[in-house]
Formats: C-alpha cells, sequence, structure tokens
C-alpha cells in the first residue's frame, strides 16, 4: 500500500474522532483554524528542529512514528515525544498568530 | 494504563493507530474522567485537526513529497546547505582568491561594483551540483531569473527551495558562489557565499533579495569572514527569491538599511539609497 494511500485511510478512520473532540466546546470556543496553511507553515517554522521534522514526516508523509524513528535515526520514544510536543506547540503558536495581544 | 502511558500513546490514538488492547485501555482511562489526559488529547486533536486541514495531501506530487521528506529529515539546515549544495573546492569551478587583486584596487579607487543577478542561462551541470553561468558584459553580472536547480531532490518543494546563485566577473578573472535557501517553513531565505574578497576599509556589502514580484526587496550587511565565506538569513514574507544582489556599499558607522523607496529595477546599475 503506498504511503499517500495508507495515509488517507488513516486520515479518515481517524477524522471522526478528532472532529468530535475539536467541536465538542461551548459555542463561545470555536476551534482555531487557519485561514491559509501559510499560517501554519508559519507555525510549523518556529517549532524546534526535530519537533518539526517528526511531524512533517508522520502527517505530510503519512509515516507511522516506528518509520519516522528509523528515518531520522531516534528512539521510538523520543519521536513520539517530539511528536505531541509538537502538536501541542502547534496548536498554541496558532493561537499566538490570532491573538497576538495576549503574547505581545 | 497510568498518565504518562497514556499520554506516550495519544496521538497513535487519536490517529487510530493502536491496536484493540491499547485502544480499549485508553479509553477506559479517558472515560474515568482523568482531567489532565482529557485536556492533553484535546490539545493533540485540535494540533493534528490542524496539520489535516492544512495540508493539502492529494494535491502533492511525489515529487514534491520527495522533496519535502528530503528537507525534514536533514538533521541540520546549515549543514546540509553546505554539504549537499556547496561546489566541490576541487573542481574546476574553485575560487582563487589571489585573483580578486584588480578588483580589490578598482574598489579602492572608489568604484561601485555591482553583481546584478539577471539572466544566466544553465550551461554545463556537472555530477547534478554545479552550474556554469554565462557573464554577460560590464560590471553587471547576470545570473538566472528562473530557479537554477542543482539538486533534484530539493528543487521545487513546498516548504523548501534551494538556488544556485554564481557570480563571475567579465573577465572571468574572479567568482563569487552562493547558495540561496529559501525555507518558506520558516519564511527565512539564506544566503550562503564563498570566494567574496575582504571589502576595502569603509566598505561592505550588501546583500538584497528580490520577489519574483519585482518589487519586494530587503537587504541586509553581508558579513564575510577571513576566509571569504559569508552567511546571512533574512526574514520576509517572500513567496521566491527572483534576482539575488550583491553590492558594495560605503560604510560610515554602522550599516544604515533604507528604510523604503528603494528604486530598483533589474537593468538598475546602482541603489539610489547608497550614493557613493
Amino acid at each position: 500500500m503506498s504511503q499517500q494511500r495508507r495515509h488517507n485511510l488513516y486520515m479518515e478512520s481517524a477524522a471522526d474522532r478528532i472532529a468530535e473532540l475539536v467541536h465538542q466546546d461551548s459555542p463561545d470556543e470555536q476551534p482555531i483554524y487557519a485561514e491559509e496553511s501559510q499560517e501554519v507553515q508559519s507555525a510549523l517554522g518556529l517549532l524546534p528542529t526535530l519537533q518539526r521534522q517528526s511531524l512533517l514526516l508522520a502527517f505530510f508523509d503519512g509515516l507511522s512514528h516506528r518509520e519516522v524513528s528509523e528515518r531520522m535515526g531516534l528512539p521510538l520514544g523520543s519521536v513520539k515525544t517530539h511528536i505531541r510536543s509538537g502538536l501541542q506547540k502547534l496548536k498554541h503558536l496558532l493561537a499566538a498568530f490570532r491573538e497576538p495581544q495576549e503574547y505581545s | 494504563m497510568n498518565c504518562d502511558q497514556v499520554k506516550e500513546l495519544l496521538v497513535e490514538y487519536l490517529l487510530s493507530e493502536l491496536p484493540e488492547e491499547d485502544r480499549s485501555s485508553i479509553e477506559l482511562h479517558l472515560r474515568g474522567g482523568c482531567p489532565d489526559c482529557t485536556a492533553t488529547e484535546k490539545e493533540l486533536a485540535l494540533g493534528i485537526d490542524i496539520l489535516f486541514q492544512a495540508i493539502p495531501n492529494d494535491e502533492i506530487e511525489n515529487s514534491q513529497r520527495k522533496s519535502i521528506l528530503a528537507f525534514a529529515t536533514s538533521p541540520c539546515e546549515e549543514s546540509t546547505l553546505s554539504r549537499r549544495t556547496l561546489p566541490n573546492p576541487n573542481s574546476k569551478s574553485s575560487i582563487r582568491p589571489l585573483q580578486w587583486f584588480p578588483y580589490l584596487l578598482a574598489l579602492a579607487a572608489g568604484v561601485l561594483v555591482m553583481m546584478t543577478i539577471s539572466s544566466v542561462r544553465k550551461k554545463e551541470t556537472r555530477s547534478g551540483q554545479s552550474v556554469q553561468v554565462n557573464i554577460a558584459k560590464s560590471d553587471t553580472f547576470e545570473v538566472d531569473p528562473i530557479n537554477i536547480t542543482h539538486n533534484s531532490e530539493m528543487s521545487d518543494a513546498k516548504y523548501a527551495k534551494t538556488r544556485l546563485v554564481s557570480m563571475e566577473r567579465t573577465n572571468n578573472a574572479s567568482r563569487i558562489e552562493g547558495r540561496i535557501l529559501w525555507d518558506a517553513l520558516s519564511h527565512e531565505v539564506h544566503f550562503f557565499g564563498r570566494g567574496i574578497p575582504t571589502p576595502p576599509k569603509g566598505m561592505g556589502y550588501v546583500l538584497w533579495l528580490m520577489g519574483d514580484d519585482d518589487k519586494t526587496l530587503v537587504s541586509k550587511e553581508l558579513i564575510v569572514n577571513s576566509s571569504g565565506l559569508c552567511k546571512q538569513t533574512v526574514s520576509n514574507n517572500m513567496g521566491s527569491v527572483l534576482h539575488v544582489f550583491i553590492t558594495l556599499e560605503s560604510k560610515t558607522g554602522n550599516f544604515v538599511r533604507p528604510s523604503k523607496n528603494i528604486e530598483l529595477t533589474l537593468d538598475a546599475k546602482r541603489f539610489n539609497a547608497f550614493p557613493l
């Protein structure tokens, strides 16, 4: 199975659960979406290198965590930590782009 | 499962990549109402959602994916650039600094030398790494307005572009070589140059980058070390760098960056912002 195909498959299977989590907020608290992918690219650019690389490989190229670990030559646990930290930071960075006054 | 174990697996859980046993354990933990793990789950879901929304996976060509992969797996951008794109010092295009001597004399005499990059054509590619450049007449050096791709893995990527910039004196007595890396992730343009002679006292180099709209223009002082190497990073929102200029400017005290309204055209011989 191609990486792209597999990526699409797991995106589809995971999409419902993620959508549910994202939209379960109160109406006042809207999920943070990038108006343009450039915002996300900017946010990604601000992540530490290893976090960014891990996220790109895992989400952009559809590699499993183990494959990311092999590709980067890092222990699996480290890769998981980078991905987790990167995702959390990405969310905060995008929020900062949207509401810069809170971070100035 | 304790909280640490759950958090370790939350991303894979959200992506439905876990075996049933682990998935059940995590659900049990979350249903138990652990506030910390629930908050983390939400945060990670938002992060994943942001990425899913932003990355148009279906539209990405295979070549682009390979390029991004190459970029993403680079251990360090700078070292990668040096390793992958700087020309072989033993190649024919290696720099002979002494040949700059006449040039330095000319500079000392107060002659403004400007290297304008505008129309280079790819003449020869050696080992996919080096591009020889045709130089036009006069002091205006012409280099490529189009991508000069010397590394197929890095070209045309969504997130990173590299360009070879090669500048040569008209009389072929000297040569400056540089590499441009455009990093769309950080919105930075990195310039790495070599073979650049030490500027005369009171003079300094300025690196100019012009965007592909021919209007966007950023500049920064280019500090050259004793080995003729220089590195400069310019942060900007250029979608693409079309032209690279290096000029020698008079320098009184600190480099004064022009504020706005730089009149620079492709055939400009000098910058109004820096009258001699």
